[in-house]
């Protein structure tokens, strides 16, 4: 068990190199230069964009600028934000905790609405509460966020003034926002848990279990679900890197803080060291998570602990 | 999946159940929701002292260094923070504020100041003349960081301190400009202590001498202004004078313009900025609420052609796209009347914008088409003009965003210009490649607007100083140069008279849109949409608020 970890551990952390090296090879690619965006527009001498360059560190080939900030990573540097020359990791731990509770909210709503309506389905398939849930969750899934956002807003915050439309605070500041993605959460793992549950239910060794005269309660929340859970965690993981990504949109819509909204305005003023840093530390996240969660199937499923 | 027909059925039913439900709701309710104003209108003659104004802002400042930036809502926080040595009211008449009074020399090169000597900067520092030269010289410094302050300064020189509060600002050639100029926050005069404690952070810590100072800046969720006590030097423009009535001002950084509107509806702030068109109208009808616009000074939103590029770099051309396009259908259909059409690449607002200019031209097809077929464009098959084999097509860019629905007028420019065989190719770009392009100067149209105060914008839109290079991207989006119009601008510049700059101007104006170098489309107003509780925001001349003289009635 240990060796695996460890194993898991060592190529997590080439995964990350992997990222790092990726990022910051592609945001280079990307055509336009961050010194004439931040300037874009504006009478500027040529002496002027050649100074900012330099401070930057611009001015370097790719090569030398690229090992320059795997070395500053390494020592923990992220470098300084491009357009207020903030440290990117101060930028980033600033804004973290409100995408940590939001993440943590919609995740939590996503995973006990989705596997409460996927058992729900499950049991009553083919019968008309299992069509009205699954509709529901195509309904979850194919939405727009930001539309949701916005119809949500009008009907609690304007009409009924029950809840902020924007910003950040107490637990009232997070419940929009976090229902918005949990709709989306919730509706794919309702979805997996049904396929899952009804794929376990025909094979043999329920067959047996019923044969002999188990409730079938027991049968279905001792034995199937135990089962049928190993996709759906896998996909809770994976849903993790999504309700990342809807942050960079939820976030703006409901103008929270949030990394995900430090990302956009970054990627939008080419703020290199910003997108960077942000996307190793998401990444970072989304391995661990993940990492988690493959470790979590042993204490779902004896097979995998022995294999 | 297999959703069969009557499950997928049930899906629109429903679908629409629920937009009906939530429409209704955002339609038909309009019965006082908790917190809204009472209905007498008029405010209370004596404001009321202390509370807080919350106020939606349209995005992040991404800093309060004024002296450096370049960006517009940098400016407008940085107004309430930073005092100038001048203001201007709207009649472009130039009063004092921070300075006293000053003097022009002989060879209108040289400005003296006499400075106020009771004012002090937020830290405690007093405000001198020495202060005003280290800002002066910090934003002039060729090597510096600032970007749009080091334009303002124009042909800046020196400053000398003579005493304590007398400053000699020196220019290398007259510079009309000037004052103007001074009058607007990026020219504001910051803490010199706070240049030396903070560094590259002063961004993050503004100290001026303002009605309010920085008390707190969270990133992405809120930055708080306190009343600065001691304040007793108010602009020209205010209606009281000692400290604001306010206590505090929450500005609440909210970038989605529904959720900004939204905000204000849910009595979560008292009041927003640019709003956008159709909240305006619907705004301006509820009786709650009350809109404020501001009709900003500079260069308008206008097309502006490549005039370097063949075959846009023919008058003829120019003036045949210039008859086709239907500004005021656009205008109307899209800002349903909130946005004013504009007639000259100056907006109204600006001094010396020639009103003569309204209803020149009109849209006139017929010659548009005679000038194309004089030019030797012939119809093709396709319904697109050509000649030598070419067809006559326009390639337009722009930055990605649709910012006032720009992107929107381009669809419909798009239309009118096949009535008379134009192909007009449309390229929305993300900022990198859009940068790239105005540098390589690659496109026949571009749309652009430029914020300024004084007419000598002009110069920043089609002077050949502002061209752009392969290196940088610049001003000059017109590629436009004619060394007699050329001469034009800079006299304009540097005459001191103000009747005959005017006249100057005027011409100007004239020729740009005589010869189609660019195609006016409107003035952007700035608009504030606030609770009536809220009284007293008022506009710098820029158009920026100023909310020294604004209470909250309880």
């Amino acid at each position: 068990m240990l060796r695996t970890i460890l194993y898991r551990l060592l190529v997590s952390i080439v995964v990350l190199l992997c990222t790092i090296t990726l990022v910051f090879f592609l945001l280079h690619l990307l055509p336009g230069d961050p010194i004439n965006i931040k300037i874009a527009g504006n009478p500027v001498s040529p002496e002027v964009v050649a100074k900012l360059k330099h401070e930057f560190g611009l001015d370097q080939p790719l090569h030398k600028q690229y090992l320059q900030y795997l070395g500053k990573v390494f020592r923990g540097d992220f470098g300084k934000s491009l357009v207020d020359n903030e440290p990117v990791m101060t930028k980033l731990m600033a804004q973290f905790p409100a995408t940590l509770w939001l993440t943590l909210l919609s995740m939590a709503i996503s995973i006990v609405f989705g596997v409460l309506l996927g058992v729900v389905s499950a049991v009553y398939r083919h019968r008309s509460l299992d069509h009205l849930i699954r509709l529901l969750s195509i309904f979850g899934i194919s939405m727009p966020t930001f539309w949701v956002a916005i119809l949500l807003v009008l009907l609690f915050s304007v009409n009924l003034q029950w809840l902020p439309a924007s910003g950040v605070g107490g637990f009232q500041y997070l419940i929009l926002p976090a229902a918005t993605m949990g709709i989306v959460g919730s509706g794919l793992i309702a979805r997996m848990v049904r396929g899952s549950i009804l794929e376990v239910v025909h094979e043999p060794f329920v067959r047996t279990l019923r044969a002999k005269g188990l409730p079938e309660r027991s049968v279905m929340y001792q034995h199937v679900l135990r089962n049928a859970l190993i996709p759906a965690v896998t996909m809770m993981g994976m849903l993790l890197g999504e309700l990342l990504a809807g942050a960079v949109v939820i976030e703006s819509v409901f103008a929270r803080q949030g990394v995900g909204r430090v990302i956009l305005d970054a990627i939008l003023a080419k703020d290199l060291p910003v997108v960077q840093g942000a996307i190793l530390l998401t990444a970072s996240i989304y391995i661990l998570v993940n990492l988690l969660v493959d470790l979590s199937y042993a204490i779902i499923d004896p097979r995998i602990r022995q294999a | 999946m297999n959703l069969s027909f009557p499950k997928f059925k049930w899906a629109i039913v429903m679908a629409i159940g629920f937009s009906l439900v939530v429409s209704g709701c955002s339609n038909g309710d309009k019965n006082a929701p908790a917190n809204t104003a009472s209905t007498n209108e008029a405010p209370a003659s004596t404001p009321t002292e202390g509370g807080e104004l919350t106020f939606a802002l349209a995005g992040s400042p991404s800093t309060l260094d004024v002296g450096v930036t370049s960006s517009d809502i940098d400016f407008r926080v940085g107004r309430n923070i930073f005092d100038s040595l001048v203001g201007e009211l709207p009649d472009h008449t130039i009063k004092p504020w921070l300075a006293e009074s000053w003097e022009i020399s002989a060879d209108k090169k040289s400005y003296t100041f006499k400075l106020r000597t009771d004012v002090t900067f937020h830290d405690g520092t007093p405000f001198n003349a020495e202060a005003v030269k280290v800002n002066f010289d910090r934003s002039a410094d060729p090597n510096g960081k600032s970007v749009y302050a080091k334009q303002l300064l124009g042909p800046y020189e020196s400053s000398e301190v003579i005493d304590e509060s007398t400053l000699k600002v020196n220019f290398k050639e007259p510079f009309t400009p000037f004052l103007s100029n001074l009058a607007k926050s990026t020219l504001g005069i910051q803490s010199p202590e706070s240049f030396k404690k903070y560094g590259d952070q002063v961004g993050q810590h503004p100290v001026g001498t303002g009605p309010f100072k920085l008390a707190s800046w969270v990133a992405n969720s809120e930055i708080v202004l306190e009343k600065n006590s001691d304040y007793k030097w108010p602009s020209p423009a205010a209606e009281h004078s000692g400290p604001a009535y306010l206590d505090k001002i929450v500005l609440k950084l909210i970038p989605e313009e529904s959720t900004r509107v939204s905000s204000l509806q849910s009595g979560q702030v008292l009041a927003a900025e640019s709003i956008p068109a159709q909240n305006i109208v619907a705004l301006e009808k509820d009786p709650n609420y009350q809109i404020q616009k501001a009709l900003l000074p500079g260069a308008t939103f206008q097309l502006t052609f490549n005039n370097e590029k063949a075959p846009w770099n023919n008058v003829k051309l120019r003036q045949a796209v210039q008859s086709t396009v239907d500004i005021d259908a656009i205008v109307k259909s899209l800002y349903l009347g909130t946005f004013p059409r504009s007639w000259s690449p100056l907006s109204s607002s600006t001094l010396g914008y020639d009103s003569s200019l309204e209803d020149s031209y009109k849209v006139d097809i017929q010659h548009a088409n005679q000038l194309l077929d004089e030019e030797g464009w012939k119809l093709g098959a396709d319904g697109i003009r050509e000649k030598d084999g070419k067809p006559l097509e326009i390639n337009y860019i722009d930055i990605t965003g649709n910012r006032e629905k720009r992107g929107d007028i381009i669809k419909m420019v798009q239309q009118q210009v096949k009535q008379i065989g134009v192909k007009m190719n449309v390229s929305i770009m993300a900022a990198g490649p859009y940068v790239d392009a105005l540098k390589a100067a690659s496109y026949d149209l571009v749309g652009h607007s430029f914020a300024g105060g004084d007419p000598d914008i002009l110069r920043t839109i089609f002077s050949k100083a502002n061209w752009s290079t392969n290196e940088y991207a610049n001003s000059n989006f017109a590629r436009f140069y004619d060394p007699q119009i050329e001469q034009q601008l800079t006299d304009a510049y540097q005459e001191a008279d103000p009747e005959k700059r005017i006249a100057t101007y005027k011409e100007l104006q004239q020729y740009f849109v005589k010869n189609a170098v660019s195609i006016p489309v409107y003035v952007f107003p700035y608009t504030i949409a606030e609770s009536k509780k809220v009284s007293g925001i008022t506009f710098d001349f820029p158009g920026y608020p100023q909310f020294y003289d604004v209470a909250v009635s309880k």
